[in-house]
């Protein structure tokens, strides 16, 4: 048999084991300590080389080899598989891939030369610590074609990492108006010093800049396919400041945009007319790519929790069968990396209290294996994440004896209390019903932080449970922190957007039930004192006098309550905020403004601030 | 003995003007070439220490010519001699393998500079 009769075979074959490679990379990806998918990494990479070897495709076999060389010692389990390991193979395996495809086609030979080398120098190193580099390159103005080595100077970074982000692009290089400096990401383990001398013996270079890197995010396009090419996307980084400062002005013309339809209206002129339409419709449409562009799919954040799981489970000596639901729906970058420390406290939480021992489940008639899932869904502008268990559910005794031993509530109010209200308590500052202290998930730090965390996010906790059925967790977050739901009020004729995440209830309350205490006022709500604070004095205006029954609005912060004495409520609605101009001398008690969907302005009620003041106002708290 | 060069161009102008240039710094021109085939051929014959390539020549033009020497010898150093608002057809260039280029009319010392950075 000839060579050429082998490639077919050669081909299917190579294929099936690059995607044996592919898929046990991204299990190691969400699992690094995944023995199994190592081993086959492993042997599925031999086997490429083993037959491009045969074949002659000496490109193949060398990075083959070079891949085999670094997963070694991690195959033996002398060295732990990194972050940045993972990635350099997914490179390599991408390289293959290609490799592959053109040797079976007589194509140009694969040159690997520049993969292969970071494959070794990550090996040889041990631990392959790359750095991300801003780099920025100035070329001699009177450098002939300039594009060209601003080419080779890309091409001599290349040797030694990853280039992204390359400004102006590459393509643009050609072109008579480049200007002779260029910049780009470069993610390489050799030290900034020679990745300076190296670019400096480009030729015509005059000065080179490597800096780390600052902030990053990273903005994917997420493919649809399974491959590592398509599923990490093409990606530039983006400083995150400049984002902000995009979205801020983004706010900006959105109000822009309301402003001018109701200034244009109906008008004599059908021309202006559609005009402004289409414009106000591209202004929606790019408020939203905008948005967008600070999105990232929740899977980013979520890929560590199936190893904090098992290792939590596992020190526990629980069964957990973790699920992992709605990785894909994409949240606010910010959003996502600030939500990521109290999600695992809820799910560590669930392991250590909700799921019971394997021997406790089954003489409760349960499978041995308990299941926790963690789902994101969208809901309207928002999103959901669910964390649920089949365990053994919260007490409302238990919640209920704790609260009242600890003079959160008296034992005459406990029992009005519904299941919502009672599972609240367990937000509450330092609320405990667990006496243990474990390695999984300490003690003290409770709920209230996770409840705290949330809220500050502009989203809000619930709590369900069922004794013996197990405990949901449902954290209602705003898919990006620019919008806010909040609760319109009207004071003095004015109306105000107070975040509905700090909004507990809204009452009424007869005058005579209001009582003075101290400096203040407070009513009795179920039971317990609420201080009773009027939104006008405040704000500084006069307040009216009173009628027999007052509006207010109930606003809780960590285990705090108060009551904001206001004329009504006008509604809720979602707005978006836009910061202060911090150089006019305002109230603190406004954290920003937003534009209503009736196109008029309204300020935004800071609920920090009107805590501090009602403190300030020497309120008497209980 | 100095390092040895091929120079490919089609005029003998400019064949002159730079093996003068790289005489005079001691290299040793071992051979010339008109077309892009030739330099192909020559450089089989001849396996020169690197190469000088016009980009514009009969018979095969130097984009093609570097791709077939790079191809046959991996290894092989290649010079682009470009003119002025070629940078889209140096790039071309490059990819195809040569290793850096110089721009007409010809400075010695950025001739040399070059040089160095391709045999470097």
């Amino acid at each position: 048999m000839k060579r050429t009769d082998y490639s077919d075979i050669f081909l299917t074959e190579s294929r099936e084991h690059v995607s044996v490679i592919n898929e046990a990379l991204l299990a190691l990806e969400a699992e690094p300590d995944n023995s199994t998918a190592i081993a086959s990494v492993f042997r599925a990479v031999h086997t490429i080389k083993g037959m491009a070897a045969a074949m002659r495709y000496t490109g193949v076999a060398e990075l083959a080899h070079a891949m085999e060389q670094l997963l070694d010692p991690i195959r033996s389990g002398d060295q732990k598989i990194e972050d940045d390991t993972l990635q350099l193979l997914f490179s390599a395996t991408d390289g293959v891939e290609r490799g592959v495809e053109v040797a079976a086609d007589d194509g140009e030979p694969l040159d690997a030369s520049a993969i292969i080398r970071r494959l070794n120098a990550a090996a040889a190193l041990g631990a392959s610590a790359t750095d991300s580099l801003n780099v920025v390159i100035r070329l001699d103005a009177a450098a002939p074609l300039p594009g060209v080595r601003a080419f080779l100077a890309l091409r001599e970074a290349r040797e030694l990492g990853t280039v992204m982000g390359v400004h102006p692009s590459e393509d643009r290089l050609g072109d008579d108006d480049f200007q002779g400096t260029i910049s780009f990401w470069l993610d390489s383990t050799v030290s900034p010093e020679i990745i300076r001398e190296r670019l400096l013996a480009v030729g015509d270079v005059i000065d080179v800049s490597v800096e780390a890197a600052g902030p990053e995010v990273g903005v994917e396009e997420m493919g649809t396919g399974g491959s590592p090419a398509l599923r990490r996307g093409r990606f530039i980084r983006v400083d995150l400041n400049r984002l902000d400062r995009l979205v801020n002005q983004m706010g900006e013309l959105v109000l822009v945009r309301d402003r001018l339809r109701r200034e244009v209206g109906p008008s004599a002129n059908p021309g202006l007319e559609e005009a402004v339409a289409l414009a106000a419709r591209l202004i929606s449409e790019m408020r939203n790519e905008v948005m967008r562009v600070r999105m990232v799919p929740a899977g980013q954040v979520f890929d560590r929790f199936p190893r904090l799981v098992r290792d939590a489970a596992r020190a526990l000596g629980k069964a957990v069968d973790f699920i992992v639901q709605g990785s894909e729906i994409e949240l606010d970058r910010t959003l996502l990396d600030e939500i990521g420390d109290p999600l695992v406290h809820l799910l560590r939480n669930a392991v250590d209290h909700g799921i019971e021992t394997p021997a406790e489940r089954n003489a409760a008639g349960k499978p041995e294996l308990g299941t926790l899932r963690l789902e994101v869904e969208r809901e309207g502008s928002g999103a959901v994440i669910r964390v649920s268990d089949d365990g053994r559910g919260i007490s409302r005794d238990g919640v209920l004896e704790a609260a009242v031993a600890r003079g959160l509530i008296s034992p005459s109010t406990a029992a009005h209390l519904s299941d919502e209200e009672v599972f609240r308590l367990l937000t509450r500052a330092g609320f405990t019903t667990s006496a243990r202290v474990t390695d999984v998930s300490g003690r003290g730090v409770g709920l209230d932080v996770v409840a705290n965390r949330v809220r500050l996010l502009g989203g809000s906790l619930d709590i369900s449970s069922q004794p013996g059925r197990g405990t949901a967790f449902e954290v209602r977050l705003p898919l990006t922190l620019a919008i806010l739901r909040a609760m319109l009020i009207r004071c003095d004729g004015v109306v105000y957007a107070l975040p509905l995440a700090y909004v507990s209830e809204t009452a009424e309350v007869s005058a005579a039930d209001i009582r003075a205490a101290g400096a203040g006022e407070v009513f009795l709500l179920r039971g317990e004192p609420i201080p009773l604070i009027r939104l006008h004095s405040l704000l500084g205006v006069e307040a009216p006098p009173r009628g027999t029954n007052v509006v207010a609005v109930v606003l809780e912060l960590g285990d705090q309550c108060i009551a904001l004495e206001i004329d009504d409520f006008t509604g809720q609605q979602e707005i978006v905020v836009k910061e202060f101009d911090s150089t006019v001398d305002t109230l603190r008690i406004f954290s920003g403004a937003t534009i209503l969907a009736d196109g008029s302005p309204a300020l935004i009620l800071d609920a920090d601030s009107v805590f501090s003041m009602a403190a300030g106002a020497a309120f008497p708290h209980s | 003995m100095g390092r040895t060069v091929l120079i490919c161009d089609d005029a003998i102008f400019m064949r002159t003007m730079i093996g003068d240039i790289l005489k005079q710094a001691g290299f040793e021109v071992v051979g010339e070439a008109e077309t892009g085939l030739q330099a192909v051929k020559k450089y089989r014959e001849l396996q020169p220490d690197f190469v000088t390539m016009d980009i514009v020549m009969p018979d095969m033009g130097g984009i093609d010519a570097v791709r077939e020497i790079v191809e046959s010898d991996p290894a092989a150093k290649v010079l682009m001699c470009s003119a002025m608002g070629q940078q889209a057809l140096v790039i071309e260039a490059i990819q195809a393998g040569a290793r850096d280029f110089v721009v007409k009319p010809f400075q010695p010392s950025r001739v040399l500079e070059a040089v160095q950075r391709v045999l470097g």
